[in-house]
Protein backbone atom coordinates (compact mmCIF):
# COMPACT_ATOMS: atom_id res chain seq x y z
CA UNK A 1 0.00 0.00 0.00
CA UNK A 2 2.81 2.25 0.57
CA UNK A 3 4.62 1.45 -2.65
CA UNK A 4 1.33 2.43 -4.08
CA UNK A 5 1.18 5.95 -2.33
CA UNK A 6 4.03 6.61 -3.27
CA UNK A 7 4.21 5.94 -6.90
CA UNK A 8 0.43 8.17 -6.66
CA UNK A 9 2.29 11.11 -4.96
CA UNK A 10 5.04 11.13 -7.12
CA UNK A 11 2.98 11.09 -10.56
CA UNK A 12 0.57 13.97 -8.72
CA UNK A 13 3.67 16.17 -8.31
CA UNK A 14 5.53 15.22 -11.38
CA UNK A 15 2.54 16.44 -13.42
CA UNK A 16 1.56 19.56 -11.40
CA UNK A 17 5.26 20.39 -12.36
CA UNK A 18 4.70 19.77 -16.05
CA UNK A 19 4.37 22.82 -18.33
CA UNK A 20 2.59 20.50 -20.76
CA UNK A 21 0.15 20.08 -18.04
CA UNK A 22 0.24 23.62 -16.61
CA UNK A 23 -0.40 25.51 -20.26
CA UNK A 24 -3.48 22.50 -20.84
CA UNK A 25 -4.92 24.41 -18.21
CA UNK A 26 -4.24 27.91 -19.33
CA UNK A 27 -5.29 26.86 -22.92
CA UNK A 28 -8.83 25.67 -21.34
CA UNK A 29 -9.01 29.14 -19.58
CA UNK A 30 -8.47 31.04 -22.34
CA UNK A 31 -11.30 29.12 -24.13
CA UNK A 32 -13.76 29.17 -21.36
CA UNK A 33 -12.59 33.16 -21.50
CA UNK A 34 -13.39 33.21 -24.83
CA UNK A 35 -17.06 32.00 -24.39
CA UNK A 36 -17.77 35.42 -23.43
CA UNK A 37 -16.92 36.75 -26.55
CA UNK A 38 -18.49 34.22 -28.37
CA UNK A 39 -21.35 34.14 -27.16
CA UNK A 40 -22.74 37.44 -27.77
CA UNK A 41 -23.24 36.47 -31.15
CA UNK A 42 -25.97 33.76 -29.82
CA UNK A 43 -28.29 36.58 -28.86
CA UNK A 44 -30.30 36.04 -25.52
CA UNK A 45 -28.65 32.35 -25.61
CA UNK A 46 -25.97 33.66 -23.90
CA UNK A 47 -26.00 31.92 -21.14
CA UNK A 48 -26.77 28.53 -22.55
CA UNK A 49 -24.01 29.54 -25.02
CA UNK A 50 -21.17 29.77 -21.98
CA UNK A 51 -22.57 26.93 -20.19
CA UNK A 52 -21.63 24.59 -23.21
CA UNK A 53 -18.51 26.54 -24.82
CA UNK A 54 -17.32 26.04 -21.13
CA UNK A 55 -18.43 22.13 -20.76
CA UNK A 56 -17.33 21.47 -23.64
CA UNK A 57 -14.13 22.74 -23.27
CA UNK A 58 -13.27 21.38 -19.72
CA UNK A 59 -14.01 17.78 -21.44
CA UNK A 60 -12.05 18.54 -24.43
CA UNK A 61 -8.61 20.13 -23.04
CA UNK A 62 -8.93 17.17 -20.07
CA UNK A 63 -9.38 14.54 -23.30
CA UNK A 64 -6.72 15.61 -24.65
CA UNK A 65 -4.48 15.79 -21.50
CA UNK A 66 -5.21 12.54 -20.73
CA UNK A 67 -4.61 11.55 -23.77
CA UNK A 68 -1.18 12.99 -23.62
CA UNK A 69 -0.05 12.12 -20.45
CA UNK A 70 -1.18 8.93 -19.98
CA UNK A 71 0.23 7.31 -23.43
CA UNK A 72 3.63 8.64 -22.25
CA UNK A 73 3.41 8.29 -19.30
CA UNK A 74 5.21 4.34 -19.45
CA UNK A 75 6.19 4.57 -22.11
CA UNK A 76 8.88 7.59 -21.60
CA UNK A 77 9.69 5.97 -18.25
CA UNK A 78 10.58 2.99 -20.33
CA UNK A 79 12.78 4.84 -23.21
CA UNK A 80 14.55 7.22 -20.47
CA UNK A 81 14.94 3.87 -18.36
CA UNK A 82 14.08 5.72 -15.29
CA UNK A 83 11.35 2.50 -14.73
CA UNK A 84 14.61 0.17 -14.10
CA UNK A 85 15.13 2.63 -10.88
CA UNK A 86 11.13 2.85 -9.84
CA UNK A 87 11.49 -1.09 -10.35
CA UNK A 88 14.59 -1.73 -8.60
CA UNK A 89 11.73 -0.42 -5.18
CA UNK A 90 9.85 -2.43 -3.14
CA UNK A 91 6.48 -2.08 -5.32
CA UNK A 92 4.58 -3.95 -7.55
CA UNK A 93 4.12 -4.06 -11.06
CA UNK A 94 0.71 -3.53 -10.74
CA UNK A 95 1.00 -0.90 -8.01
CA UNK A 96 3.16 1.01 -10.49
CA UNK A 97 0.49 0.85 -13.61
CA UNK A 98 -2.34 1.62 -10.77
CA UNK A 99 -0.37 4.27 -9.18
CA UNK A 100 0.45 5.95 -12.07
CA UNK A 101 -3.08 5.87 -13.82
CA UNK A 102 -4.54 6.95 -10.00
CA UNK A 103 -2.14 10.28 -10.29
CA UNK A 104 -2.82 11.12 -13.45
CA UNK A 105 -6.19 11.32 -12.81
CA UNK A 106 -6.20 12.80 -9.60
CA UNK A 107 -3.83 15.65 -11.09
CA UNK A 108 -6.62 15.84 -13.84
CA UNK A 109 -9.39 15.84 -12.18
CA UNK A 110 -8.01 18.40 -9.60
CA UNK A 111 -7.36 20.82 -12.71
CA UNK A 112 -11.07 19.94 -13.86
CA UNK A 113 -11.88 21.38 -10.76
CA UNK A 114 -10.16 24.10 -10.92
CA UNK A 115 -11.57 24.84 -14.62
CA UNK A 116 -15.16 24.55 -13.59
CA UNK A 117 -14.53 27.19 -10.85
CA UNK A 118 -13.20 29.29 -13.09
CA UNK A 119 -16.37 28.29 -15.78
CA UNK A 120 -18.99 28.91 -12.74
CA UNK A 121 -17.27 32.38 -11.91
CA UNK A 122 -17.83 34.18 -15.20
CA UNK A 123 -21.33 31.57 -15.09
CA UNK A 124 -22.79 33.36 -12.09
CA UNK A 125 -20.87 36.93 -12.80
CA UNK A 126 -23.58 36.28 -16.05
CA UNK A 127 -26.75 35.56 -13.87
CA UNK A 128 -26.67 32.05 -13.81
CA UNK A 129 -28.53 29.97 -11.33
CA UNK A 130 -26.77 27.43 -9.58
CA UNK A 131 -28.50 23.62 -10.90
CA UNK A 132 -27.28 20.50 -9.22
CA UNK A 133 -27.17 18.91 -13.14
CA UNK A 134 -23.86 20.87 -13.40
CA UNK A 135 -22.35 19.17 -10.91
CA UNK A 136 -23.97 15.62 -12.36
CA UNK A 137 -22.84 16.73 -15.71
CA UNK A 138 -18.89 17.45 -14.09
CA UNK A 139 -19.31 13.82 -12.46
CA UNK A 140 -20.03 12.18 -15.49
CA UNK A 141 -17.31 13.94 -17.40
CA UNK A 142 -15.08 13.13 -14.86
CA UNK A 143 -15.88 9.65 -15.23
CA UNK A 144 -15.80 10.20 -19.33
CA UNK A 145 -11.63 10.86 -18.81
CA UNK A 146 -11.17 8.29 -15.89
CA UNK A 147 -12.54 5.24 -18.81
CA UNK A 148 -10.12 6.93 -21.72
CA UNK A 149 -7.43 7.42 -19.89
CA UNK A 150 -7.60 3.80 -18.94
CA UNK A 151 -8.11 2.70 -22.45
CA UNK A 152 -5.05 5.24 -23.20
CA UNK A 153 -2.46 3.61 -20.83
CA UNK A 154 -3.89 -0.07 -22.64
CA UNK A 155 -2.99 1.30 -25.69
CA UNK A 156 0.32 2.54 -24.94
CA UNK A 157 1.21 -0.83 -23.72
CA UNK A 158 0.32 -3.07 -26.47
CA UNK A 159 0.73 -0.85 -29.27
CA UNK A 160 4.29 -0.05 -30.44
CA UNK A 161 4.63 3.86 -30.90
CA UNK A 162 3.03 6.32 -29.01
CA UNK A 163 1.65 7.65 -32.17
CA UNK A 164 -0.39 5.06 -32.92
CA UNK A 165 -1.62 4.78 -29.07
CA UNK A 166 -2.81 8.16 -29.33
CA UNK A 167 -4.29 7.37 -32.89
CA UNK A 168 -6.55 4.59 -31.57
CA UNK A 169 -7.57 6.32 -28.08
CA UNK A 170 -8.74 9.44 -30.86
CA UNK A 171 -10.79 6.76 -32.70
CA UNK A 172 -11.99 4.80 -29.33
CA UNK A 173 -13.24 8.37 -28.22
CA UNK A 174 -15.21 8.82 -31.38
CA UNK A 175 -16.76 5.22 -31.43
CA UNK A 176 -17.59 5.23 -27.84
CA UNK A 177 -20.21 8.62 -29.06
CA UNK A 178 -21.36 6.28 -32.29
CA UNK A 179 -22.17 3.43 -29.71
CA UNK A 180 -25.87 4.42 -29.90
CA UNK A 181 -26.34 4.54 -33.19
CA UNK A 182 -24.20 1.57 -33.64
CA UNK A 183 -27.27 0.00 -31.82
CA UNK A 184 -29.67 1.68 -33.44
CA UNK A 185 -27.65 0.04 -37.04
CA UNK A 186 -28.14 -3.20 -35.34
CA UNK A 187 -31.65 -3.35 -35.12
CA UNK A 188 -32.54 -1.83 -38.24
CA UNK A 189 -30.05 -4.16 -40.35
CA UNK A 190 -31.67 -7.43 -42.10
CA UNK A 191 -28.21 -8.82 -42.49
CA UNK A 192 -27.80 -11.07 -39.28
CA UNK A 193 -23.74 -11.16 -40.13
CA UNK A 194 -23.83 -7.34 -39.87
CA UNK A 195 -26.31 -7.75 -36.96
CA UNK A 196 -24.01 -9.33 -35.31
CA UNK A 197 -21.03 -7.26 -35.76
CA UNK A 198 -22.50 -4.14 -35.18
CA UNK A 199 -23.46 -5.92 -31.36
CA UNK A 200 -20.38 -6.64 -30.95
CA UNK A 201 -18.72 -3.70 -31.26
CA UNK A 202 -21.60 -1.80 -29.65
CA UNK A 203 -20.87 -4.45 -26.79
CA UNK A 204 -17.09 -4.05 -26.58
CA UNK A 205 -16.61 0.11 -27.47
CA UNK A 206 -16.92 2.42 -24.49
CA UNK A 207 -20.88 4.12 -24.54
CA UNK A 208 -19.31 7.61 -24.03
CA UNK A 209 -22.86 8.98 -25.20
CA UNK A 210 -24.61 8.07 -21.48
CA UNK A 211 -21.80 10.43 -20.18
CA UNK A 212 -23.02 13.31 -21.76
CA UNK A 213 -25.67 14.01 -18.97
CA UNK A 214 -25.21 17.46 -19.68
CA UNK A 215 -27.09 17.19 -23.09
CA UNK A 216 -30.30 15.21 -21.66
CA UNK A 217 -31.15 17.03 -17.88
CA UNK A 218 -33.35 19.00 -19.73
CA UNK A 219 -34.91 16.00 -21.36
CA UNK A 220 -39.23 15.05 -19.91
CA UNK A 221 -37.89 11.44 -18.80
CA UNK A 222 -34.68 11.84 -16.98
CA UNK A 223 -32.50 8.65 -16.16
CA UNK A 224 -33.95 6.89 -12.72
CA UNK A 225 -31.67 7.08 -9.72
CA UNK A 226 -30.59 2.91 -10.33
CA UNK A 227 -29.38 4.03 -13.70
CA UNK A 228 -26.90 5.87 -12.22
CA UNK A 229 -25.71 3.18 -9.88
CA UNK A 230 -25.03 0.82 -13.33
CA UNK A 231 -23.49 3.69 -14.52
CA UNK A 232 -21.51 3.61 -11.69
CA UNK A 233 -20.72 -0.17 -12.14
CA UNK A 234 -20.08 0.14 -15.67
CA UNK A 235 -17.45 2.85 -15.27
CA UNK A 236 -15.91 0.84 -12.40
CA UNK A 237 -15.72 -2.52 -14.27
CA UNK A 238 -14.23 -0.69 -17.84
CA UNK A 239 -11.37 1.00 -16.10
CA UNK A 240 -11.11 -1.85 -14.16
CA UNK A 241 -10.59 -4.50 -17.55
CA UNK A 242 -8.42 -1.96 -19.05
CA UNK A 243 -6.03 -1.72 -15.92
CA UNK A 244 -5.92 -5.23 -15.56
CA UNK A 245 -4.87 -6.17 -19.16
CA UNK A 246 -2.12 -3.13 -18.53
CA UNK A 247 -1.00 -4.51 -15.74
CA UNK A 248 -1.05 -7.99 -17.04
CA UNK A 249 1.08 -6.71 -19.90
CA UNK A 250 3.69 -4.62 -18.40
CA UNK A 251 4.01 -7.72 -15.78
CA UNK A 252 5.06 -9.76 -19.21
CA UNK A 253 7.76 -7.15 -19.87
CA UNK A 254 11.13 -7.78 -19.45
CA UNK A 255 12.93 -5.09 -17.85
CA UNK B 1 -1.29 -25.39 -14.98
CA UNK B 2 -1.18 -23.35 -11.66
CA UNK B 3 2.42 -21.30 -13.32
CA UNK B 4 0.42 -20.31 -16.14
CA UNK B 5 -3.47 -19.33 -14.18
CA UNK B 6 -0.61 -17.33 -11.81
CA UNK B 7 0.97 -15.36 -14.60
CA UNK B 8 -1.97 -14.92 -16.69
CA UNK B 9 -4.19 -14.18 -13.69
CA UNK B 10 -4.37 -10.32 -14.90
CA UNK B 11 -6.13 -11.59 -17.62
CA UNK B 12 -8.70 -13.98 -15.96
CA UNK B 13 -9.32 -11.31 -14.04
CA UNK B 14 -10.52 -8.98 -16.61
CA UNK B 15 -12.66 -10.94 -18.16
CA UNK B 16 -14.39 -11.23 -15.19
CA UNK B 17 -15.02 -7.35 -15.08
CA UNK B 18 -15.64 -7.20 -18.76
CA UNK B 19 -18.47 -10.00 -17.94
CA UNK B 20 -19.32 -6.72 -15.77
CA UNK B 21 -19.00 -4.27 -18.27
CA UNK B 22 -21.28 -6.18 -20.64
CA UNK B 23 -24.01 -6.85 -17.72
CA UNK B 24 -24.01 -3.48 -16.52
CA UNK B 25 -23.73 -1.83 -20.19
CA UNK B 26 -27.06 -4.17 -21.04
CA UNK B 27 -29.10 -2.45 -17.85
CA UNK B 28 -28.07 1.13 -18.62
CA UNK B 29 -29.60 0.28 -21.92
CA UNK B 30 -32.43 -1.07 -20.91
CA UNK B 31 -32.81 1.34 -17.59
CA UNK B 32 -32.77 4.60 -20.21
CA UNK B 33 -32.98 5.49 -23.69
CA UNK B 34 -30.92 8.72 -25.06
CA UNK B 35 -33.84 10.44 -25.90
CA UNK B 36 -32.73 11.74 -28.91
CA UNK B 37 -33.34 11.84 -32.81
CA UNK B 38 -30.80 9.42 -34.65
CA UNK B 39 -28.03 10.33 -37.47
CA UNK B 40 -30.88 9.48 -39.82
CA UNK B 41 -33.43 12.70 -39.10
CA UNK B 42 -30.72 14.71 -38.63
CA UNK B 43 -30.94 17.84 -41.25
CA UNK B 44 -27.73 17.43 -42.76
CA UNK B 45 -28.32 18.66 -46.36
CA UNK B 46 -25.91 21.52 -45.99
CA UNK B 47 -23.62 21.35 -42.84
CA UNK B 48 -23.73 17.16 -42.29
CA UNK B 49 -19.82 17.15 -41.94
CA UNK B 50 -19.93 19.58 -39.04
CA UNK B 51 -22.70 18.39 -37.36
CA UNK B 52 -21.99 15.05 -37.45
CA UNK B 53 -18.24 15.70 -36.26
CA UNK B 54 -19.44 17.68 -33.18
CA UNK B 55 -21.53 15.16 -31.85
CA UNK B 56 -19.29 12.40 -32.60
CA UNK B 57 -16.81 14.17 -30.25
CA UNK B 58 -19.18 14.49 -27.87
CA UNK B 59 -20.18 18.04 -28.40
CA UNK B 60 -24.09 17.76 -29.13
CA UNK B 61 -24.89 20.91 -27.13
CA UNK B 62 -22.28 23.16 -28.63
CA UNK B 63 -23.39 21.68 -32.14
CA UNK B 64 -26.65 22.86 -31.45
CA UNK B 65 -25.18 26.81 -30.63
CA UNK B 66 -23.27 26.27 -33.85
CA UNK B 67 -26.48 25.99 -35.73
CA UNK B 68 -28.53 28.47 -33.91
CA UNK B 69 -25.84 31.15 -34.49
CA UNK B 70 -25.84 29.98 -38.28
CA UNK B 71 -29.61 30.36 -38.14
CA UNK B 72 -29.13 33.99 -36.78
CA UNK B 73 -26.89 34.84 -39.57
CA UNK B 74 -29.35 33.24 -41.97
CA UNK B 75 -32.18 35.42 -41.07
CA UNK B 76 -29.95 38.67 -40.10
CA UNK B 77 -29.29 39.22 -43.12
CA UNK B 78 -31.06 41.85 -45.22
CA UNK B 79 -34.55 42.00 -46.50
CA UNK B 80 -36.65 40.13 -43.40
CA UNK B 81 -38.98 43.28 -42.81
CA UNK B 82 -38.98 44.62 -46.22
CA UNK B 83 -42.49 43.00 -48.04
CA UNK B 84 -40.03 43.87 -51.54
CA UNK B 85 -37.41 41.28 -51.04
CA UNK B 86 -36.72 38.34 -53.25
CA UNK B 87 -35.69 36.54 -50.48
CA UNK B 88 -38.10 34.40 -48.73
CA UNK B 89 -36.33 32.73 -46.59
CA UNK B 90 -36.95 29.47 -47.95
CA UNK B 91 -34.21 27.73 -45.41
CA UNK B 92 -35.76 28.41 -42.28
CA UNK B 93 -37.71 25.63 -41.65
CA UNK B 94 -34.84 23.48 -42.21
CA UNK B 95 -32.24 25.30 -40.30
CA UNK B 96 -34.25 25.67 -37.25
CA UNK B 97 -35.38 21.53 -37.89
CA UNK B 98 -31.26 21.51 -37.77
CA UNK B 99 -31.02 22.89 -34.46
CA UNK B 100 -33.88 21.37 -33.01
CA UNK B 101 -32.75 17.72 -34.04
CA UNK B 102 -29.26 17.97 -32.08
CA UNK B 103 -30.61 19.30 -29.38
CA UNK B 104 -34.49 18.88 -28.91
CA UNK B 105 -34.83 20.18 -25.85
CA UNK B 106 -33.69 23.90 -27.24
CA UNK B 107 -37.08 25.27 -26.70
CA UNK B 108 -36.25 29.12 -27.73
CA UNK B 109 -35.04 27.40 -30.89
CA UNK B 110 -38.64 26.37 -31.82
CA UNK B 111 -40.35 29.32 -31.00
CA UNK B 112 -37.62 31.49 -32.71
CA UNK B 113 -38.26 29.39 -35.97
CA UNK B 114 -42.03 29.03 -35.83
CA UNK B 115 -42.60 32.80 -34.96
CA UNK B 116 -40.43 33.42 -37.99
CA UNK B 117 -42.30 31.49 -40.10
CA UNK B 118 -45.54 32.44 -38.82
CA UNK B 119 -45.36 36.30 -38.22
CA UNK B 120 -42.76 37.94 -40.81
CA UNK B 121 -44.68 38.85 -43.52
CA UNK B 122 -41.97 38.01 -46.46
CA UNK B 123 -41.77 34.82 -45.19
CA UNK B 124 -45.72 33.98 -43.86
CA UNK B 125 -45.31 29.98 -44.10
CA UNK B 126 -47.62 29.54 -40.49
CA UNK B 127 -47.63 25.64 -41.41
CA UNK B 128 -44.37 25.29 -41.60
CA UNK B 129 -44.25 27.01 -38.14
CA UNK B 130 -46.73 24.58 -36.75
CA UNK B 131 -44.37 21.67 -37.84
CA UNK B 132 -41.66 22.96 -36.03
CA UNK B 133 -44.36 23.63 -33.00
CA UNK B 134 -45.51 20.13 -33.42
CA UNK B 135 -41.85 18.30 -33.36
CA UNK B 136 -40.84 21.09 -29.93
CA UNK B 137 -44.02 19.50 -28.31
CA UNK B 138 -43.23 16.07 -29.01
CA UNK B 139 -39.98 16.91 -26.57
CA UNK B 140 -41.14 19.35 -24.38
CA UNK B 141 -44.75 18.53 -24.18
CA UNK B 142 -44.46 20.50 -20.38
CA UNK B 143 -43.66 23.46 -21.80
CA UNK B 144 -46.40 25.57 -22.37
CA UNK B 145 -45.60 28.28 -24.38
CA UNK B 146 -44.97 26.43 -26.90
CA UNK B 147 -48.35 25.48 -26.39
CA UNK B 148 -49.05 28.89 -26.69
CA UNK B 149 -47.49 29.77 -29.90
CA UNK B 150 -48.93 26.90 -31.74
CA UNK B 151 -52.91 27.81 -31.06
CA UNK B 152 -51.85 31.58 -31.65
CA UNK B 153 -51.00 30.37 -35.61
CA UNK B 154 -53.83 27.96 -35.66
CA UNK B 155 -56.00 31.05 -34.94
CA UNK B 156 -54.00 33.49 -37.80
CA UNK B 157 -54.53 30.34 -40.11
CA UNK B 158 -58.40 30.53 -39.38
CA UNK B 159 -58.56 34.19 -39.73
CA UNK B 160 -59.15 34.95 -36.16
CA UNK B 161 -56.77 37.84 -35.33
CA UNK B 162 -58.08 38.97 -32.28
CA UNK B 163 -57.88 35.55 -30.68
CA UNK B 164 -54.25 35.34 -32.03
CA UNK B 165 -53.43 38.48 -30.45
CA UNK B 166 -54.88 37.32 -26.95
CA UNK B 167 -52.50 34.33 -27.14
CA UNK B 168 -49.10 36.49 -28.03
CA UNK B 169 -49.49 38.96 -26.00
CA UNK B 170 -50.04 36.16 -23.20
CA UNK B 171 -47.09 34.69 -24.66
CA UNK B 172 -44.60 37.71 -24.77
CA UNK B 173 -45.13 38.62 -21.38
CA UNK B 174 -43.33 35.50 -19.71
CA UNK B 175 -39.80 36.33 -19.09
CA UNK B 176 -38.15 33.32 -21.07
CA UNK B 177 -40.07 34.31 -24.04
CA UNK B 178 -37.08 35.31 -26.55
CA UNK B 179 -36.39 39.49 -26.85
CA UNK B 180 -36.51 38.65 -30.90
CA UNK B 181 -39.68 37.01 -30.59
CA UNK B 182 -41.12 39.59 -28.77
CA UNK B 183 -39.92 42.10 -31.46
CA UNK B 184 -41.24 40.44 -33.94
CA UNK B 185 -45.19 39.91 -32.01
CA UNK B 186 -44.91 44.30 -32.07
CA UNK B 187 -44.00 44.71 -35.43
CA UNK B 188 -46.51 42.49 -36.20
CA UNK B 189 -49.41 44.13 -34.02
CA UNK B 190 -48.33 47.81 -35.58
CA UNK B 191 -48.90 45.97 -39.09
CA UNK B 192 -52.11 44.54 -37.93
CA UNK B 193 -53.24 48.16 -36.80
CA UNK B 194 -52.63 47.00 -33.12
CA UNK B 195 -50.50 50.57 -32.15
CA UNK B 196 -51.46 50.04 -28.82
CA UNK B 197 -50.40 46.72 -28.23
CA UNK B 198 -47.16 47.08 -30.20
CA UNK B 199 -46.26 49.77 -28.16
CA UNK B 200 -47.09 47.94 -24.91
CA UNK B 201 -44.97 45.00 -26.22
CA UNK B 202 -42.03 47.49 -26.91
CA UNK B 203 -42.23 49.16 -23.37
CA UNK B 204 -41.83 45.20 -21.86
CA UNK B 205 -38.78 45.32 -24.27
CA UNK B 206 -37.06 48.36 -22.70
CA UNK B 207 -37.58 47.78 -19.12
CA UNK B 208 -36.04 44.28 -19.58
CA UNK B 209 -32.35 44.95 -19.06
CA UNK B 210 -31.31 41.80 -20.61
CA UNK B 211 -32.58 43.26 -23.55
CA UNK B 212 -30.22 46.49 -23.46
CA UNK B 213 -29.24 45.94 -27.34
CA UNK B 214 -32.87 45.98 -28.33
CA UNK B 215 -33.38 49.51 -25.84
CA UNK B 216 -32.38 52.11 -28.86
CA UNK B 217 -34.53 50.04 -31.25
CA UNK B 218 -37.53 50.05 -28.80
CA UNK B 219 -37.18 53.72 -28.14
CA UNK B 220 -37.70 54.81 -31.71
CA UNK B 221 -40.83 52.33 -32.15
CA UNK B 222 -42.15 53.68 -29.57
CA UNK B 223 -41.79 57.33 -30.73
CA UNK B 224 -42.67 56.42 -34.12
CA UNK B 225 -45.61 54.47 -32.85
CA UNK B 226 -47.31 57.79 -30.65
CA UNK B 227 -46.62 59.57 -33.35
CA UNK B 228 -49.20 57.52 -35.80
CA UNK B 229 -51.51 57.22 -32.39
CA UNK B 230 -51.77 61.47 -32.80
Amino acid sequence: MDGLLAVIYYTVKEHIRNRVFLSFLLFCGILIGSALVISTLAMDQQLRMILNVGQAGIEFISLMAVIFITVNLVLTEMETRSIYLVLSHPIERWQYILGRYLGTLLALFAAMILMSGFHLLILFLKGWVWNNSYLISLLASMAKIGVIGSLALFLSLSTTSSASAMSFTGFLWVLGHFSSELQFMAEKSANPLMKAALWTVQQIAPNFSYYNYRDFWQAIQTPPPAWFGWMSLYTVCYIGTALLLSSWLFSRREF
Amino acid sequence: MKKIFRQNMGLFLSLCLFAGVLVSNHRVQKLYTLPFPHFDALQVKHTGIQDISFILFGFRGLAADVAWIQLLQYVGGPGIFDEQSPNKFDLVKDLTLRVTRMDPYYTQAYIFGASLLAWIKVINRPQEALDILKEGLEYNPRYWPLHLFAAGIIYKQKNQLEKMFEQLKIAVTQPDCPVVVKAMVARSSADEGKIEDSIAIWRIILADPKAWNYHSKARTEISKLEKRLR
